[in-house]
C-alpha cells in the first residue's frame, strides 16, 4: 500500500479559475465601433469599411422606423410597477438616436386609437432590436470574430 | 396600408432582409436564406391565422 502511494504521481494543480462567461474586455476599437453602431443604424459598419452594409442596414432600420411612425405606434417610455415597459423601453431605445429624437425632439408618443397601433409598435420595436444585432454584430467583426 | 397581410408581408420583407444581409456573405446563400424566411413568416402566419380562423376573439360583427 505504501509503495503504490508513493508510485502515484501529486495531483495536478487545479486550473486556473475561469467561468464560460469569462471574455476579454472589448478593445477601444470595439467600443468604438459598438457606440457608432448603436448612435446611428449602420454607422458602426462603415466605420468597419463596410459602407454599403451598413448603408443597407441604416435603411432597412429607417424604414421598419418610419412605417412604424406612420402607423402611430407607442414609443414606449419607463412606467413605474410595470416591469415590461422597461425592457420594451430598452429594446426601442437601443436604435439609438432616432429614438431619442422622437421621444425628446418631436415628442411622440403614438396614438392607441389608431387603427395600426398594435402594428406600429411591433415596427418600432423591431427597429430597435435589429440596431442591437447590428451593434453586436460590429462587436464581432471589430473583434475579428468575423468577417 | 392597413391591410393586415399587406403589414405582414412589408415585416417579412424587413426582417428576411436584414437577417439575410447579416447572416449571409454569399449571393446564392443570401437568395437561398431570404426565401426560406420570407415564405416561412409568410406561410407561417397564413397557417396561424387558419388554425385560429374558427375561434373569433370577439363578438360576431353585427350585420348591417
Amino acid at each position: 500500500m505504501a509503495e503504490t502511494a508513493s508510485s502515484e504521481k501529486p495531483p495536478a494543480a487545479p486550473p486556473p479559475f475561469q467561468t464560460a462567461l469569462a471574455e476579454p474586455l472589448p478593445t477601444p476599437h470595439q467600443v468604438m465601433a459598438m457606440a457608432l453602431a448603436w448612435l446611428v443604424p449602420g454607422l458602426g459598419h462603415v466605420y468597419l469599411k463596410r459602407a454599403v452594409r451598413g448603408l443597407i442596414f441604416f435603411a432597412l432600420v429607417m424604414i421598419s422606423l418610419g412605417i412604424g411612425i406612420s402607423l402611430q405606434g407607442n414609443l414606449y417610455e419607463p412606467i413605474r410597477l410595470q416591469w415590461l415597459t422597461y425592457l420594451a423601453t430598452f429594446g426601442q431605445a437601443c436604435s439609438g438616436i432616432p429614438y431619442f429624437v422622437l421621444r425628446y425632439g418631436f415628442h411622440y408618443q403614438g396614438q392607441q386609437e389608431a387603427a395600426g397601433y398594435e402594428y406600429g409598435t411591433a415596427f418600432l420595436l423591431t427597429a430597435g432590436l435589429m440596431n442591437l444585432l447590428l451593434v453586436l454584430d460590429a462587436r464581432d467583426i471589430a473583434g475579428g470574430r468575423k468577417e | 396600408m392597413l391591410s393586415h397581410f399587406l403589414l405582414m408581408v412589408m415585416y417579412a420583407l424587413l426582417v428576411s432582409l436584414f437577417f439575410t444581409i447579416l447572416w449571409r456573405r454569399e449571393r446564392r446563400a443570401q437568395i437561398v436564406l431570404f426565401l426560406q424566411l420570407f415564405f416561412g413568416m409568410v406561410g407561417g402566419g397564413l397557417i396561424v391565422a387558419w388554425l385560429m380562423y374558427p375561434f373569433p376573439s370577439g363578438p360576431p360583427a353585427p350585420i348591417p
